[in-house]
């Protein structure tokens, strides 16, 4: 409380209230009247015992962080005195019939794990997929074959046989072509 | 004037712009536009570019005179604060009935919500250079003071407008967390008291900005601050103002929803570590109870009249007992 500056004695001063999220401090106490010769005195010393009493409380009631550059932060509290807004509050967004759907069965979105991926025996972030990827790396780069036969060789790094599943494209191309209508269409152009 | 086209994004640079110029949950800071009427004065013109210095970059200035008489019909002034996005202005006009005057308009929606004139006193004007001394950075968050009851008074008042319109024009951006080393500047707002003798003169408004420094006290962890007269150095008196619609200002008073999740109460932990809550069951009227129907009981049945008396007394009762085996269970 500062009482310094009042000259009527007898008056109570009152304590300084404070908003710290706006770095706000309110003096309730009457300015002394002010004549042309003492104004900017009078001015200055009620200042500096405002910025005293503001710069006290924020030392001693906001935590002080010493962030990663070796810079103290002082935490600010979320300001009091409330100021109205600049626009009305935002509508809230109606949910997409998709997002409706989501919700109801419970389908989350899926998370984008991003291209690495930590290695504990490496100890390090390897590409999940790729050149010095994940997969890629082992001793097993080295088989031996264990038959002659070609078709039956195991692949290095335990990795799957490329290819052979489902019919070849030549055969899917061949089957859609007997049924596009290579021959009926001068039948249909006639109709 | 013309309503405002409605853009519709073509890209992802113009989208942007869109959401951002949109409604949000937390807001952006107020960009404040700096506009001069037909006649202007010098010293209005210097008050304006200190101003303008203090708040860029959250700050337009136009260089146009504009035939505007804000408390008369501020459509104009929506317009442009609708077109640049600027929810706060300050328009200086000069006129002999009204000399050196400084509106200062706040805006919700792009409407106007209320606004204050302010006269700077010539004479006791300083501007920011003629203080040769050092000066703070640009941007940095000021800290701020009023002093003076009027500014407190419980009664909504000129005064109690002024400190709201000039709070939000000078606080600068919201920050959660501020370098120790950024509490440079103090700007000092104070209002000399109710004269009743000379009640034809509203007392002033002072503003002052001070730089601070601090000095080391032995035996102390707080320091010592000390103040250093900065400029720019105003005076102002206190004009006309237009207070905000009571609808307007409760919609703007609104705050969203809070993201963070409601304590759900009624929930408690047992001693053995499971959840118990409580179900709260209205009041039941015993009369309207409906209890199972023993047929057996009925008065139609052929029974000696006494004990028919009797069992139909307990039965209304609410609770029968039937050999102490079968129970009346209740069902709500």
């Amino acid at each position: 409380m500062a009482a310094t500056m009042e000259d009527a004695p007898k008056v109570q001063a009152q304590p300084y209230t404070f908003d710290l999220g706006h770095l706000l401090v309110t003096d309730t106490n009457p300015l002394p009247t002010l004549t042309t010769t003492n104004k900017e005195a009078v001015l200055a010393a009620t200042a500096q015992a405002c910025a005293q009493g503001l710069i006290n409380q924020l030392l001693t009631a906001c935590p002080i962080i010493r962030s990663s550059d070796g810079d103290l932060q002082i935490k600010l509290p979320d300001p009091t005195f409330q100021l109205p807004r600049e626009k009305p509050v935002p509508k809230e967004k109606e949910k997409s019939k998709w997002e409706k759907f989501a919700a109801k069965k419970g389908i989350k979105a899926k998370r984008n794990e991003g291209k690495l991926v930590f290695d504990e025996a490496k100890g390090d972030w390897v590409p999940r997929y790729g050149y010095k990827g994940k997969k890629g790396d082992g001793d097993d780069w080295l088989v031996e074959v264990a038959d002659e036969k070609p078709e039956k060789q195991e692949r290095a790094g335990g990795k799957p046989e490329k290819g052979g599943r489902g019919a070849p494209a030549e055969a899917v191309k061949n089957r859609s072509g007997s049924r596009s209508g290579t021959g009926n269409v001068m039948k249909r152009k006639a109709r | 004037m013309l309503p405002i086209r409605e853009i519709k994004p073509k890209n992802a640079r113009t989208k942007r712009f869109v959401d951002n110029k949109a409604p949000q949950q937390t807001e952006n800071p107020r960009t404040t536009l700096f506009l001069k009427y037909t006649t202007c004065s010098e010293v209005l013109h210097l008050v304006l570019n200190d101003i303008y210095a203090l708040k860029r970059p959250l700050a337009i200035k136009f260089s146009k005179k504009n035939n505007i008489h804000p408390f008369e019909d501020p459509s104009s002034l929506e317009f442009f604060s609708e077109k640049n996005d600027a929810s706060l202005m300050v328009f200086a006009s000069h006129s002999k009935k009204r000399p050196h005057c400084l509106n200062l308009v706040r805006f919700f929606g792009y409407k106007v919500l209320d606004m204050i004139e302010l006269s700077v006193i010539p004479e006791t004007m300083r501007t920011l250079s003629q203080f040769k001394n050092e000066k703070t950075a640009t941007g940095l968050k000021p800290l701020l003071s009023f002093s003076g009851s009027a500014f407190d008074s419980p009664t909504a008042n000129a005064y109690t407008l002024a400190k709201s319109v000039l709070l939000e024009l000078f606080k600068g951006p919201d920050v959660a967390e501020i370098d120790v080393e950024g509490l440079q500047y103090m700007l000092h707002f104070s209002v000399d008291e109710e004269d009743d003798s000379s009640s034809d003169s509203k007392p002033q408004i002072h503003l002052r900005s001070y730089l601070l420094k601090t000095k080391k006290v032995p035996n102390s962890n707080l320091p010592r601050v000390e103040v250093e007269e900065m400029g720019p150095r105003i005076d102002f008196r206190v004009g006309r103002i237009q207070e905000a619609d009571p609808d307007m200002m409760k919609e703007a008073m609104r705050k969203p929803k809070t993201s963070e999740a409601r304590t759900k109460k009624n929930i408690d932990t047992d001693v053995i570590g499971d959840k118990v809550g409580r179900i709260h069951l209205g009041k039941q009227d015993l009369k309207t109870l409906q209890t199972r129907k023993m047929k057996g009981l009925k008065r139609s049945r052929d029974v000696v009249d006494g004990d028919e008396t009797m069992e139909g007394a307990e039965e209304e009762g609410g609770e029968l007992e039937l050999g102490g085996e079968k129970r009346v269970r209740v069902e709500v």
